[in-house]
């Protein structure tokens, strides 16, 4: 069902006709109409005012009625953690914020090999100790919180937090570790397109390179005159 | 029951396995949690891989892939080939990208607007048990509004990740909030007093 390539947005803009198998066309009007009017009434007005992500949140959490959020968030933004907590609780909320490392599960035990474990193949130093998504939504079912938000957890772990927590879940930040969490600049970017092989390799450009020396050739010819070798 | 804190903790010392004795601490607090969570993680098959391989993805391209990469990562390692992308109609032209991404690393590509449309209005839970009778393998989410996002997302039975997270104000960058703050500021000048020189 390609929405994506379709050209005639009729089910927004309610101009032009609708493409054929589109899934509109077979859809019955709406089942009950008493709950989806208050609901479709405030996503319009949302759209318009055109707010913050936190705003946002804080803006619907009022339209639910909610009391106690809770904060699943990475270790790596305990800060941004701070900031967003102080502002959340000035707005008259009660928060439970977790971090991904609480309950310290090794990393053996959920299986991972060996080599992974405390330094990662790029050479940074991560530890033994593993991210524990489940622990995190089980402690704030605990606590009944009435919706949880995500801040900055990985790709897999950011799915088995949505799996076991009872209350509906937000995602406040994607974590993005080399574009400092904003993931969406890889699609607008000259070196994301490099990255994804969407760009034509210029002319000439491959037999060019491979004239060139490469950096562990250099390094063997340096470490041979140092040896005396011819 | 007192809430948890994480966010006024400052030792972290779970990172190296141990715990404070504190109220705030949940490890010291509630251990019988992580007991139940690591039995969840023994039985239930879809957890404990998308765990696993999640904290192998994390060790491989720690600093140098992008989150689109990750995600097509985990997908190669999962074996899912059916891939539903739902998003919303103003982020039509970062979908199209992604789409094509996705369909050139060989998954077969299911894309889907956000479903409170004018035309026939009807809630995004509805919506979502379409989108679950054709049975993609994983949604990646690319950009929904809070109130959709948290009435479609809670529906779906397959795994979904998040890959951009939608804000109107500041270009779906919602990190950038933070930073431009005040008070981040004043809490950047302790941390990097000592690097940067300040007094």
């Amino acid at each position: 069902m390609p929405c994506a390539t379709c050209e005639s947005q009729t089910c927004f803009t309610n101009e032009g006709k609708m493409p054929v198998g589109c899934p509109e066309l077979n859809r019955d009007q709406q089942a009950t109409p008493e709950t989806t009017e208050a609901f479709l009434e405030y996503t319009s007005t949302v759209r318009e005012k055109k707010a913050d992500r936190i705003s946002e949140l804080i803006e619907y959490a009022r339209f639910k009625g909610v009391r106690t959020i809770g904060i699943a968030a990475c270790i790596g933004l305990h800060d941004e953690l701070r900031v967003i907590c102080d502002q959340l609780k000035n707005e008259g909320f009660e928060i439970n914020s977790v971090m991904c490392k609480a309950g310290s599960l090794e990393k053996k035990e959920v299986g991972v090999p060996s080599r992974n474990l405390i330094t990662t193949e790029t050479g940074y130093s991560i530890g033994a100790v593993a991210c524990n998504p489940v622990g995190q939504a089980l402690l704030l079912n605990k606590h009944q919180t009435d919706l949880n938000c995500i801040l900055g957890l990985c790709v897999g772990h950011d799915s088995v937090f949505l799996k076991h927590s009872e209350a509906p879940v937000v995602t406040l930040i994607a974590k993005d570790r080399t574009n400092a969490h904003n993931s969406a600049s890889v699609l607008n970017n000259f070196y994301g397109d490099n990255f994804f092989d969407r760009r034509p390799i210029p002319e000439g450009s491959a037999e060019f390179n491979k004239k060139r020396i490469k950096p562990i050739d250099l390094f063997r010819m340096i470490r041979k005159k140092r040896r005396g070798q011819p | 029951m007192n809430p948890i804190q994480c966010s006024s903790c400052f030792k972290q010392s779970c990172v190296g396995g141990g715990h404070q004795e504190k109220d705030y601490c949940s490890s010291f607090v509630h251990p019988d949690v992580f007991v139940e969570a690591k039995q969840i993680y023994a039985e239930d098959k879809e957890t404990g891989l998308l765990a696993k391989h999640a904290a192998v993805i994390e060790s491989k391209g720690y600093m140098v892939w992008p989150r689109l990469k990750d995600i097509t990562e985990l997908a190669k390692r999962m074996e899912y080939k059916r891939i539903a992308v739902l998003f919303c109609p103003d982020l039509k032209r970062e979908a199209i990208k992604t789409c094509r991404i996705l369909t050139e690393r060989g998954f077969t590509v299911i894309s889907r607007v956000c479903g409170v449309s004018k035309t026939k209005p009807q809630l995004p839970e509805a919506l979502m048990s379409e989108l679950n009778e054709l049975k993609p393998d994983m949604i990646v989410n690319t950009g929904l509004c809070v109130a959709c996002e948290t009435e479609m997302v809670n529906v779906a039975r397959v795994p979904v990740t998040t890959f951009i997270v939608r804000d109107q104000k500041l270009n779906n960058n919602p990190a950038a909030g933070v930073y431009a703050s005040g008070k981040w500021r004043d809490w950047a000048k302790e941390i990097y007093r000592d690097k940067i020189g300040l007094k």
